[in-house]
């Protein structure tokens, strides 16, 4: 029963994966769009859902509603798709080993994670204990985020992770925590699914890459934890993809569904508005370099972004409950210099943990494909759109740890080796799109332009 | 030559990735396989494995709240209880949906979580009932 939800998401998916020209001819074709046909039916019900919730709409009614607004939207987008066209991929042996392999590991992590306790400190205290309070109130409990006694779980934090748990709770799941970590991990493995499904096609290589990224501590470990650092880079990680296709194919489809991914990342961490915001960025910055690609495309993107979060953030306005990232300090020139100290422990914290063992040459694959692709003309808006995402995500997250009140050994004691997940992310899609660059086939690159 | 040194850069770090998943099959498959008998983990094994782990006793817990309604309000002693992180955020985590009362005199019940040897000293609770030593439950005087 625990799954029935994750189920509804994935069904509710399909026509969006659809609509977004994923799905192609063959059943083969059909498998391969419910990796991104799950990730687009969690954000789209997610983003509703708390819209939902933000009006006092309590927790079921709220995800059965989305549910249905996003089956509506998604056959109605569905309905003006363009015919299926085909996959253009061969399934050859050595292929078809990889993938099951893929599939028998992530069974295998799915088998662990639905009875996995929930045992890392901000997982239990956070984005536990806001799930349960969703399970046991019913709705959004105005009295419970702003209890002094709740402080220490970041009541600003949005919801999409707390949310989602407490329905599986209705569902027959444990209110104590256990198989939490099925949420997280089903996200990562619709991640990978979504890499193979859009890349694969372009080329068999890719499937290297996200073999080797799933097996690193820092992905199936923090898969498991229950933190929301991992489902957060997923979204940012996907939706990068899908920017990377949009500049690839000229596809709007592509960006809307980059747009989707995205806000979902900013409705799962804060710094998630902030990565999304240096995704679009970046993007608008080489748009002008690929022709037919405007600007005004991905800031349009930006600007989704921005509604889907705001129900949350007025709420929590509404209530009094702000973040403890000091923003307008973050922007004096004296206060920053007055602890430029804390910067440099950052940048070579930070530096230490995006390079170290959690992610074996995750990183250094990722730049060295993008410096290499920064010199061929045709590659080079792709590869400078990661290294923009890249560099910008870097320094948002050594501007938060240089502006926090925290203290700053503390701080990066306890969050760098997680922080830094987004720039794993992002090195992953510019090794994979960087490598599926050998052969564009005709139909996909000019086909799926809207 | 920048289109050559871009497809060997791709060979090159194929290669490289293929030996990382080569290099980390064993070991992450193996860390999956060993968590496999928390399958067999019992309900109350799995309800407190995170307060053992920020060393808590997390049974203690547990015992308070079969004892006590959901709509129970209660308090936490003494100061140093409440200045411990891991004793604070875990007791008020796993106690929910009872809530942390604002001030000892609005509590129905105290929850003393002290050292071996100490005793409850706040006004208006009633006789403890030892959990272990240091760890007590006491019920509002007067209270049904």
């Amino acid at each position: 029963m625990t799954i029935v939800p994750m189920l509804l998401m994935l069904l509710v998916g399909v026509p969006l994966a659809n609509a977004a020209g994923l799905q192609s001819r063959g059943r083969l074709g059909v498998v391969l769009a419910l990796g991104p046909a799950y990730l687009l039916g969690t954000a789209a019900t997610a983003i509703v859902a708390i819209a939902l919730l933000v009006v006092g709409v309590p927790v079921l009614p709220a995800f059965g509603l989305a549910l249905a607004v996003v089956a509506a939207a998604g056959a109605f987008a569905s309905s003006r798709a363009a015919p299926r066209q085909e996959l253009g991929l061969r399934l050859t042996a050595p292929l078809a080993v990889a993938l099951v392999l893929l599939a028998a590991f992530a069974l295998l992590g799915a088998f662990v994670a639905a009875s996995h306790p929930l045992q890392v400190w901000d997982a239990w205290s956070i984005y536990g204990r806001k799930a349960v309070s969703l399970h046991d109130s019913g709705g959004l409990d105005g009295t419970f985020f702003s209890d002094p006694a709740n402080a220490i779980m970041h009541p600003d934090y949005p919801l999409l992770l707390p949310l989602l748990e407490s329905v599986r709770m209705k569902f027959g799941a444990a209110t104590n925590g256990a198989g939490t970590a099925l949420l997280t991990w089903s996200l990562l493995v619709a991640y990978g699914w979504t890499l193979v499904c859009l890349l694969l096609p372009l080329t068999r290589w890719a499937v290297v890459p996200v073999i080797a990224f799933v097996l690193v501590p820092g992905v199936y470990q923090q898969a498991l934890s229950g933190y929301a650092d991992l489902p957060m880079a997923v979204f940012i990680g996907a939706g990068l993809v899908f920017t990377a296709a949009w500049l690839r194919t000229g596809s709007r489809k592509m960006l809307a569904a980059a747009a989707l991914l995205l806000a979902a990342a900013a409705c799962t961490k804060n710094e998630g508005v902030l990565a999304a915001a240096v995704v679009l960025f970046a993007a608008a910055l080489v748009s002008g370099a690929v022709e037919g690609r405007r600007s005004r495309e991905p800031l349009l993107a930006l600007a989704c972004v921005a509604v889907a979060v705001l129900p949350w953030h007025i709420w929590t306005a509404r209530h009094g409950l702000h973040g403890d990232v000091p923003f307008s300090d973050g922007l004096s020139p004296s206060y920053l210099a007055d602890r430029t100290a804390r910067a440099g422990a950052a940048t070579s914290s930070l530096v230490r943990q995006a390079f170290g063992p959690n992610w074996p040459l995750v990183l250094p694959t990722g730049i060295a494909l993008a410096l290499a692709a920064v010199a061929v003309r045709r590659l080079r808006a792709l590869a400078v759109l990661h290294l923009l995402a890249g560099i910008g995500f870097f320094a948002v997250l050594v501007w938060i740890y240089w502006v926090s009140h925290n203290p700053i050994g503390w701080y990066l004691a306890t969050s760098a080796n997680r922080t830094v997940t987004v720039l794993a992310f992002i090195a992953m899609s510019a090794v994979v799109n960087l490598l599926a660059t050998e052969r564009v086939p005709q139909d996909r690159a000019s086909g799926g332009a809207a | 030559v920048a289109e050559r040194a871009r497809v060997l850069t791709s060979v090159a770090c194929v290669v490289l990735l293929a030996i990382v998943a080569a290099a980390r099959a064993e070991p992450t498959i193996s860390d999956l396989v060993r968590h496999l008998p928390e399958r067999r983990l019992s309900a109350h094994d799995r309800a407190t494995a995170g307060g053992r782990a920020v060393g808590v006793n997390a049974d203690f817990v547990e015992w308070l709240r079969a004892r006590n309604g959901p709509r129970a309000t209660y308090w936490l002693a003494p100061a140093s209880a409440r200045t411990d992180a891991a004793v604070e955020q875990w007791v008020t985590y796993r106690m929910l949906p009872r809530r942390l009362a604002p001030t000892p005199a609005r509590a129905a019940f105290l929850v003393w979580y002290g050292q071996p040897g100490s005793r409850p000293d706040v006004a208006g609770f009633g006789r403890p009932v030892v959990y272990a030593p240091g760890l007590m439950l006491a019920r509002r005087r007067g209270a049904g």
